[in-house]
């Protein structure tokens, strides 16, 4: 046998390698922290950070299954296989169920969508009224900091997590810390590495109720309180460690569903009758019109309020003082959003015979407001990055590509169509899973791009987007 | 209070069913909202892809003596495997001739994902049987005229990826098989020249599945299964010049085969049941469906010189026209995600193949050969799918043949193929504009083929 493995010990040898040889091997990337500590990570940021999704009419929206996709979790998950971090990356779970409740889609017919939202989980309800849930016990543990619906005006706000704030920062904070200011409980958490993203809702909550009430929040206030942020979570460890970290810009409200789903001419007429009746409605406002219109120059004359067969601009009441002598509407222009909650009153008449109400719509004049001043905001935070070192997820641009249909991963588009698209939930507004994943995707990258660490994306269509009934 | 109706779709309705199914009365075409791909159809790719000719997991597996040379033949009367390799060569044969035998194809492809991700994937692919048989009969008296049969799977492979794999949405599996059949006949014009022809009929099947995550019902997502029955017919010409003893050339062209799916089943299961809506997709999931793909004409030109009376060394090059396949299009009875047709740029490109091998009779029982190819990609970048993750291939042969008594032949081959590492990034595809049709990452294909046949002449 000896002999026999001399004699042929070459052969032998050959058909060992050619066997090797025979095996694809491509060598992948190990996952490294590069020169980033990673070991004390928090998530500072609104629902997003969170992992809301699906939200209802009632503020519902963060429950367990969500929480466990959530970006903050997947981009710890990833800083765990650098060997960097270690352990569970804790958050404020609910147990198994509706948690604070969320919306689900039962049915389309003839492509109308029918949702349905389900009730918070009686189990963890603390108080009915004014609603608040039981606290965590662990809440100067949790990595995750995320607070639905929190504005970065509300930072250094006290009572902001009493029964009277914010049911969810309520809900973190143990009740005989009431009065602790989100910004000083982010303090007390020393982060070696932090991701932070608000200033959403200083924009959003003006403009998801039309702009009709509240304001965002000035420019000055602003840039102070995000510089008062960023310095808190910079500060040096008490190991001697200057945490690195990233920060995010605010998208485009014209981005996501809620504000583009509604088209402008929403109301669609099937019968001359229908026509007629409307037409003969707006007699006396379209003569109102012709009496105002002698007196204002060629080219800023008022249009009339028509209707014909098929699809018409709505009727929207304006703040507009010109339009005060005609009662304050006017038919929507091109260009102008007509928001995801108007939907559920478009039937009842409202838009034609009855003006939708400006809750419901951004006009033009809104809509460059909003637009400025997201981009002072966006400016500001893409400026602050730079002169800090940060990474910066430019969520603006990303979420551009992806309303723009030019978004692709694996071979599959993702868009910001509602329900179909893939990256928003049932509320329009915020991401589902998918759209999670597909966030910390673009956030490992600008990380790994800043750092030179080389954080591991995640396979994005391993996660769910809309749940489509059976 | 407004008695009129107005219909509003497209958008979300807070509202009962009740108002939801007045509404869906009203007399309205709704834009809808699934009205919308949800993904593309791009994959059958197929598998005509570059393997017909080329390397990989599907290979040219023709005939066990010519593989052991590198898959040379256009200019070598070995046998009956002419029909295939160069129908002109069978007039130079001296005996009629059966030929049956079979590769054992062990084949993978690994994969990387990009964005320095560090998830790898392998294909888990059974072993292929690749098979060729012809029988070539002389007719007349002088030995002129020659008519011949053969069949052999050109491109017959199942390539299997995991279930859940990054790229399952462009393709979960593949199962292709080909049969291709001629009916050839030869004629030795002169003492120097032979001249062949043959009839050649494919027929085969597909069966591709991909996942298509865009739909999600609770617990699975969907899934399409694309299955059915291919066929095609094509013509293969050739001519076989021996101007000295030593020097033998011969050039050969086989046309292109369009290979009809017709009446295929397209299925989308696990179907949520709001896309089955006889718009998005068919009410039952199902339609049929047709589609064509052209598997390339191919020039071959290849020299063989007898450098002593023991050894023979033989080049061919061979000359693929991929460019015929330049897109990838499925046509729909009905609307199968929200479109009777779609299709898919490939945009091959033309390809030659360089072949070299050396066959020695050790005596006059015992042959031993060896040789190698080397096989341009028609693929360009941007444009790698993951049932074609095609790059350029180096192939590695070894062969023998032994004749244990008077006509017999019992011939033996050792294939082995090692696919280029190939990289295409999220940009490529972009500006080939292929984003939703191929995956980004980093391939490489090997395969391993052993293969033994009998051949007879009488």
């Amino acid at each position: 046998m000896t002999f026999f493995f001399q004699k042929h010990i070459g052969a032998l040898l050959a058909v060992a390698l050619l066997a090797q040889a025979c095996t694809p091997s491509i060598e992948a990337p190990n996952p490294g922290a590069g020169p980033v500590d990673f070991s004390n990570y928090i998530a500072v940021g609104n629902s997003l950070t969170a992992g809301f999704s699906n939200g209802t009419s009632t503020g519902g929206g963060l429950y367990r299954s969500g929480q466990l996709e959530s970006y903050p979790l997947i981009l710890a998950n990833a800083m765990n296989a650098t060997g960097s971090r270690s352990g569970e990356f804790l958050q404020p779970l609910f147990p198994e169920g509706n948690g604070s409740g969320y919306s689900v889609l039962d049915a389309v017919i003839n492509g109308v969508p029918t949702l349905r939202d389900l009730p918070p989980d009686l189990t963890q309800i603390e108080t009915p009224s004014p609603l608040t849930f039981k606290d965590i016990t662990n809440g100067y543990e949790i990595h995750n900091l995320g607070v639905p619906g929190i504005k970065l005006a509300d930072i250094n706000t006290p009572g902001y997590g009493s029964a009277l704030g914010n049911l969810y920062f309520e809900r973190m904070l143990p009740d005989a810390d009431q009065f602790t200011s989100y910004l000083s409980y982010v303090a007390k958490r020393k982060p070696t590495f932090f991701t932070s993203w608000l200033g959403n809702n200083d924009i959003l909550g003006y403009t998801t109720g039309g702009a009709a009430s509240g304001s965002i929040t000035s420019q000055e206030e602003f840039e102070a309180l995000y510089r008062q942020m960023l310095d808190t979570l910079l500060r040096k460890t008490p190991q001697g460690v200057t945490p690195k970290g990233l920060i995010a810009t605010i998208p485009n409200v014209t981005s996501a569903p809620y504000f583009t789903t509604v088209p402008v001419n929403c109301i669609v007429l099937t019968t001359q009758g229908q026509v007629d009746a409307l037409n003969t409605g707006y007699v006396p406002y379209n003569a109102r019109i012709d009496q105002i219109n002698v007196s204002l120059p060629e080219g800023g004359k008022l249009a009339k309020i028509t209707f014909k067969l098929g699809a018409n601009a709505a009727v929207i009441a304006v703040p507009d003082p010109i339009y005060a002598p005609l009662g304050g509407l006017r038919q929507a222009n091109t260009g102008e959003l007509i928001l995801l909650t108007a939907a559920s009153v478009l039937p009842l008449g409202r838009g034609s015979a009855i003006p939708l109400d400006n809750r419901f719509v951004l006009t033009a004049t809104e809509l460059v407001d909003i637009d400025k001043r997201a981009n002072e905001i966006n400016t500001f935070i893409r400026t602050i990055a730079k002169d800090k070192g940060l990474a910066l997820f430019d969520a603006t641009e990303v979420l551009e590509r992806v309303k723009a249909g030019t978004y692709f991963f694996d071979g599959t588009r993702i868009t910001a169509r509602f329900i179909s698209g893939g990256a928003f939930s049932l509320d329009g507004i915020h991401a589902t899973s998918r759209g999670y994943a597909l966030i910390a995707n673009e956030m490992m990258k600008a990380i790994n791009t800043t750092y030179g660490s080389s954080l591991s994306p995640v396979n994005v269509g391993d996660y769910t987007a809309v749940t489509l009934p059976k | 209070m407004h008695t009129f109706a107005l219909a509003l779709f497209n958008i979300w309705l807070h509202i009962t069913a009740k108002q939801a199914a007045a509404l869906s009365t009203k007399p309205f075409i709704p834009s809808y909202l699934f009205m919308t791909k949800i993904f593309t159809l791009t994959s059958l790719g197929l598998l005509l892809g570059s393997q017909v000719f080329a390397g990989g997991y599907q290979v040219s597996i023709q005939g066990q003596k010519q593989i052991g040379m590198g898959h040379t033949g256009t200019a070598i009367a070995w046998d009956a495997s002419s029909i295939f390799f160069n129908p002109g060569s069978l007039g130079f044969l001296k005996k009629s001739s059966v030929v049956a035998g079979a590769s054992f194809i062990r084949a993978s492809t690994a994969y990387v994902g990009n964005d320095g991700q560090s998830y790898k994937a392998e294909t888990d692919n059974p072993l292929g049987t690749p098979f060729a048989a012809y029988g070539a009969f002389f007719v007349d008296k002088n030995k002129k005229i020659v008519v011949g049969l053969g069949a052999n799977t050109p491109f017959g492979s199942t390539t299997k990826w995991d279930d859940n794999w990054k790229g399952a949405d462009q393709l979960r599996s593949l199962k292709l098989q080909t049969i291709v059949t001629y009916a050839t006949v030869a004629y030795r014009v002169h003492e120097k020249v032979s001249v062949g022809a043959g009839f050649n009929y494919a027929f085969g099947s597909v069966d591709l599945k991909r996942r298509a995550s865009s739909l999600y019902n609770g617990t699975t997502y969907a899934d399409v299964q694309l299955k059915g029955p291919a066929s095609g017919m094509g013509f293969n010409v050739g001519l076989h010049l021996a101007p000295t003893q030593k020097l033998s050339v011969g050039i050969t062209y086989r046309s292109q085969i369009d290979m009809k799916v017709e009446n295929g089943d397209a299925t989308l299961n696990n179907a949520p049941k709001i896309v089955l809506d006889g718009n998005t997709f068919p009410i039952s999931g199902a339609t049929k469906f047709n589609a064509t793909l052209p598997l390339p004409a191919v020039t071959a030109v290849g020299i063989a010189y007898k450098a002593t009376e023991a050894l023979t060394v033989a080049i061919d090059v061979n000359f693929v026209q991929w460019s015929a396949y330049k897109e990838l299009k499925f046509d729909f009875v009905d609307n199968f995600n929200a479109s009777k047709s779609t299709a898919s740029p490939r945009k091959y490109k033309d390809s030659f193949i360089y072949r070299v091998g050396t066959n020695y009779a050790v005596n006059n029982m015992i042959d031993v050969r060896a040789g190698g190819y080397f096989d341009q990609t028609p693929v360009q970048n941007g444009y790698m799918t993951p049932e074609t993750p095609d790059a350029n291939r180096v192939g590695l042969t070894l062969g023998a043949g032994i004749k244990p008594i008077e006509n017999l032949s019992i011939d033996a081959s050792l294939l082995f193929i090692m696919g280029q590492k190939r990289t295409q990034s999220a940009a490529d595809a972009q500006s080939a504009g292929t984003q939703d049709a191929v995956q980004p990452g980093t391939y490489q294909q090997r395969a391993f083929a052993p293969g033994i046949q009998v051949s007879y002449q009488f």
